[in-house]
């Protein structure tokens, strides 16, 4: 029902943008990308300021706060770009302290220049007496991105809300399906170089949870990480992404996605996690060091 | 809305992460004529185990007659863990329960156990009180048997302090002497001098002797209800 709501006004607001106003920018991060209110180079908007449409051709800045499509995005990065789509995605850890499924179905919708994400994961794991399933926390991420002199440039709240499942564990960090409630502030950004596109995220939150080890009833979250995308073709890429969080389960981990336009509208993306502080014994769980455990991905996204 | 669903969950995080209980077993070490379908409850035991994790077999249970596990299942209610045996206990057997620290899983709780809660405990479902202890209540002693009786003047008695006879004959009951009322019974010896330390035998109804220091209440209460404040 969320999910229609949000594309119930994503369509209105394609709606409200009519074509003539809306010319397509030269520098805009995405090709097919229209941008609704900035001042293109050689076709001032008629409600643009006077000094601004006098201004040279080289002083315009690009196509601001368009809907651009998906910028870009990692693993911990989240997707950058109002784009409107349904994911489901999944993590599995595999190994000798594997064991851990986490499933995850996440919708995303375009309001104005802003985006909201609503994600719920579903777990399955290893317990002392058999094995569990349960529902994790949802997952309500509010963004605004734009376009700037510097790249495109994203500010998030994510917001962790417990269902009341009781899916006590996690597949790399806490906070997706350990019952807990949290709320974290995230800046993220992309910018090309060249051909490639640098990804980065900061993110700064606090969660809370019953006093249950190995995760303490209160932790700070404090989550930064930075990835490079590399397009093959037009349809395929692949991203390497390092990813550092503390307080966290899995503290540093280095993961590399695939990804493939498989048919118009529809993507698929596969990858791992090495989770490298685990394996150099800097976990805060009960694990020896030593490569124990790797996560496989994947996700497919369907694109409004 | 979702400023309301946050404090919401803040707050019942705080309110679950606040909660410590005090931590005994029951029944207490040594106790006997223990009923068929009583359950072994250590208190407290879970606070560390997550609602409704299946945290496996953390109560063991052997009989002492013919050295076998007993059957049954380890459940979590709330803070504590209860043992239920698949059949009533036998009558006449001795028993001994160990609870121990859960195994946990990679990638799950670790759920370490209050301290000084596990371990292993014996009763029974013989009807012959023992003497688990003697406490040394205002310079009288005390004999702790390990089940209730009524009458302080049924018991056939026979009491030593330091290899001395005592006079055993004026006794009283003492009551109050059961924090958890777990069916521990104090029984005092009037008249009867006893200092700290000083070693005391006793024969009841023929069978003994059980011999033990002159303890303190809140050390006999910690040993045999491990309590685990």
């Amino acid at each position: 029902m969320i999910f229609a709501a949000l594309v119930g006004s994503a369509l209105a607001q394609d709606a409200e943008t009519p074509a003539a106003e809306a010319p397509p920018a030269a520098d805009a991060p995405a090709a097919d990308a229209p941008a609704t209110d900035a001042p293109a180079a050689d076709a001032p908007a008629a409600d643009a300021p006077a000094a601004d449409a006098e201004k040279p051709a080289d002083d315009a800045p690009p196509a601001k706060e368009a809907s651009p499509g998906l910028i870009g995005e990692g693993w911990r990065i989240a997707p950058m770009g109002a784009a409107s789509g349904l994911r489901i995605g999944e993590e599995a850890v595999i190994g000798r302290a594997g064991g851990t499924n986490a499933t995850t179905i996440e919708a995303r919708g375009v309001l104005g220049k802003n985006w909201l994400a609503v994600s719920v994961p579903f777990g399955a794991f290893r317990t002392p007496a058999e094995r569990g399933m349960d529902i994790g926390n949802i997952g309500i991420d509010g963004w605004r991105g734009k376009d700037g002199k510097h790249g495109y440039r994203a500010f998030g709240l994510e917001l962790t809300v417990p269902t009341g499942g009781h899916a006590w564990t996690w597949t790399n960090q806490p906070e997706d399906l350990w019952p807990n409630a949290g709320l974290d502030f995230a800046w993220q950004g992309a910018r090309d170089l060249g051909s490639l596109k640098l990804l980065h995220r900061a993110a700064l939150g606090v969660h809370f949870t019953g006093s249950y080890e190995p995760v303490p009833a209160v932790w700070l979250r404090l989550n930064g990480a930075v990835a490079i995308d590399a397009p093959i073709g037009d349809r395929f890429g692949v991203t390497g992404e390092l990813s550092m969080q503390t307080w966290d389960t899995s503290p540093l981990e280095l993961n590399g996605l695939f990804r493939a336009n498989l048919i118009e509208g529809l993507d698929a993306r596969a990858g791992v996690v090495f989770p490298i502080g685990v394996w150099a014994g800097w976990t805060p769980s009960d694990q020896r060091a030593g490569i124990s455990e790797t996560t496989f991905l994947v996700d497919f996204t369907m694109s409004l | 809305m979702l400023t309301r669903l946050t404090a919401l969950a803040l707050v019942s995080a705080a309110l679950v992460a606040c909660k410590e209980l005090p931590g005994m077993i029951a029944p207490f070490d040594g106790r006997s004529n223990v009923d068929g379908g009583e359950p072994l409850v250590v208190q407290g035991g879970a606070n560390q185990i997550p609602p409704d994790y299946p945290a496996g077999d953390v109560i063991t249970v052997v009989d002492l007659q013919d050295g076998g596990f007993v059957e049954g299942r380890s459940i979590t209610d709330g803070p504590d863990v209860l043992f239920y045996s698949t059949e009533p206990w036998p009558a006449s057997r001795r028993f001994a329960w160990t609870f121990m620290d859960p195994d946990h899983v990679p990638h799950g709780p670790e759920m370490p156990v209050t301290e000084g809660l596990s371990g292993t405990a014996v009763f029974s479902t013989e009807d012959a009180p023992e003497v688990l202890a003697v406490e040394e209540d205002a310079g009288r002693p005390c004999l702790v048997l390990s089940q209730p009786i009524e009458d302080a003047e049924a018991l056939d008695l026979r009491v030593t302090v330091d290899d001395v006879d005592v006079d055993a004959s004026t006794r009283s009951l003492d009551g109050a002497w059961d924090p958890y009322d777990g069916g521990a019974t104090a029984l005092c010896l009037d008249g009867v001098s006893v200092a700290p330390g000083q070693s005391v035998r006793a024969w009841v109804d023929g069978r003994g002797p059980w011999r033990h220091p002159a303890e303190a209440h809140d050390t006999i209460v910690a040993r045999l209800f491990r309590e685990a404040l």
